[in-house]
């Protein structure tokens, strides 16, 4: 085997081992945290470092141009349609005001916390 | 025997949970949100099956449309479900009578599901019957590389006509119910969500995507999966989106709502007059073949018109009817939206 087909494998496989660990650290964090926004932070784990490293793994593996600019696109779209959505799902518990693990409400009377 | 493919028994198994986990629940919000992933799994499993245009309908209309529907009309009826009242003796003996009807009904459904015919099985009686001539016609018929797509247009136009006809109906109805010209100016001045930085960013980058993709699917429906159902319901996603994100009054200042009644109109004109001009220049009501002097470019100029006549009345359907509900929203819950 080529050094650098070696190289490229080894290194697209450093990049899934890393995916796969945010994932299942997202995971377990998603099982064992107590509150909605620990929760909803390490969901995020999930769908930033998972994303991002296994689509990084799977655009070393793709064979021609355009498998691999779709591998990207799709990795785009999904981190730009997924963290808007954890910032408006915090927001929704925030105006809903959903306690966190401690019994502290996060929002404070007359603060705007969906500002920039 | 045959042999089902991991993703669909995951899909199928998840299924059950979740409807189960649907029928438990009290809550009306969390039932809403698990239908919607419940339309995601019914879209693996349609992917599993190969059939992606079903695929692609199902993500955008039930995980996308529907429950954004839900989600306003929860916002008019309220989050948590209402207790049943106490029954009195009578009443819980015919409870009872039914419950008694509808197990034995299970029963009698559960028996004739071993006469049924294997599950996704290439040899059933359903797909011997007139696939196998559509599979073997449609390429040196009409040279339409996408099957899909010449059955609903070529061999079922009539039908195809009739599914925008319903849309156009289902849309009409909610109009007429719900749209008040009384206090119109009220209530299209709403609340919008773009003082929200991350928010207004995302939307700003994926709503032109969303539009993109919708007429590529468009364009490109007799090539490969997609039409002018699934263009439409599309891009009704990223007008909602748009609605929810920058509020009605903006959004009806770019298509309003008069422009999305002409367009629910056009769209079924457009499908019916097709058919009627094929049938002025000599051919049968929607015979594509007479359109161009070939036959084949006829099929695809009738295809094309035809879905776009899908695509304009699917598309203001759907967002004409979540826009009257926020305008309805607006009107009695005082600017929710």
């Amino acid at each position: 085997m080529n050094y650098i087909e070696l190289i490229i494998e080894v290194c697209s496989w450093v990049f899934f081992a890393v995916g796969l660990f945010f994932a299942c650290v997202g995971v377990l964090g998603y099982f064992k945290l107590n509150d909605v926004y620990s929760r909803q932070h390490s969901a995020g784990l999930i769908d930033t470092g998972a994303v991002i490293f296994i689509s990084l793994g799977l655009l070393l593996h793709a064979e021609t141009l355009v498998v691999g600019f779709k591998i990207f696109f799709l990795a785009l779209v999904l981190i730009y349609a997924s963290l808007p959505i954890c910032n408006a799902f915090i927001n929704a518990c925030l105006t809903g005001k959903v306690k966190n693990q401690y019994g502290e409400d996060l929002k404070q009377d007359g603060e705007k916390n969906d500002d920039n | 025997m045959m042999i089902i493919s991991p993703l669909v028994l995951i899909s199928l198994v998840s299924l059950l949970i979740i409807a189960v986990m649907v029928l438990l629940s009290r809550n009306l919000l969390f039932s809403s949100m698990v239908f919607g992933i419940f339309s995601l799994f019914c879209a693996f499993f349609y992917i599993a099956s190969l059939a992606v245009d079903v695929a692609i309908t199902e993500i955008a209309i039930g995980a996308g449309a529907s429950s954004v529907l839900m989600f306003l009309t929860l916002l008019k009826v309220g989050i948590k479900e209402k207790v049943a009242p106490k029954l009195s003796k009578q009443e819980r003996r015919k409870k009872y009578i039914t419950l008694a009807f509808l197990i034995i009904m299970g029963v009698f459904i559960c028996i004739s599901l071993l006469d049924m015919p294997p599950f996704m099985d290439p040899t059933n009686p359903s797909n011997l019957h007139i696939a196998d001539r559509y599979i073997k016609e449609t390429p040196t018929y009409y040279q339409i590389p996408n099957i899909v797509t010449a059955v609903l247009g070529s061999y079922r136009g009539y039908d195809t006509m009739g599914e925008t006809t319903v849309i156009l109906i289902a849309a009409i109805g909610v109009f007429t119910l719900l749209r008040n010209e009384k206090g119109k100016k009220e209530a299209i001045i709403s609340k919008d969500l773009t003082n929200n930085a991350i928010l207004l960013r995302g939307a700003q980058i994926l709503i032109p995507v969303i539009m993109l993709f919708a007429s590529y699917i468009l364009f490109h429906g007799d090539l490969s999966p997609g039409g002018g159902f699934q263009a439409g319901v599309i891009f009704a996603n990223a007008y909602i989106l748009f609605a929810l994100i920058f509020g009605l009054e903006k959004t009806t200042k770019y298509i309003s709502f008069f422009a999305l009644q002409i367009m629910l109109a056009a769209g079924v004109l457009i499908y019916i007059g097709t058919g009627f001009i094929t049938f002025l220049i000599g051919g049968s009501f929607l015979e594509y073949n007479v359109l161009a002097h070939h036959a084949f470019e006829g099929q695809h100029y009738g295809l094309f018109l035809i879905e776009l006549g899908v695509f304009f009345t699917v598309f203001s359907g759907i967002a004409l009817i979540i826009v009257i509900m926020m305008e309805y929203l607006n009107r009695y819950n005082k600017n929710v939206w």
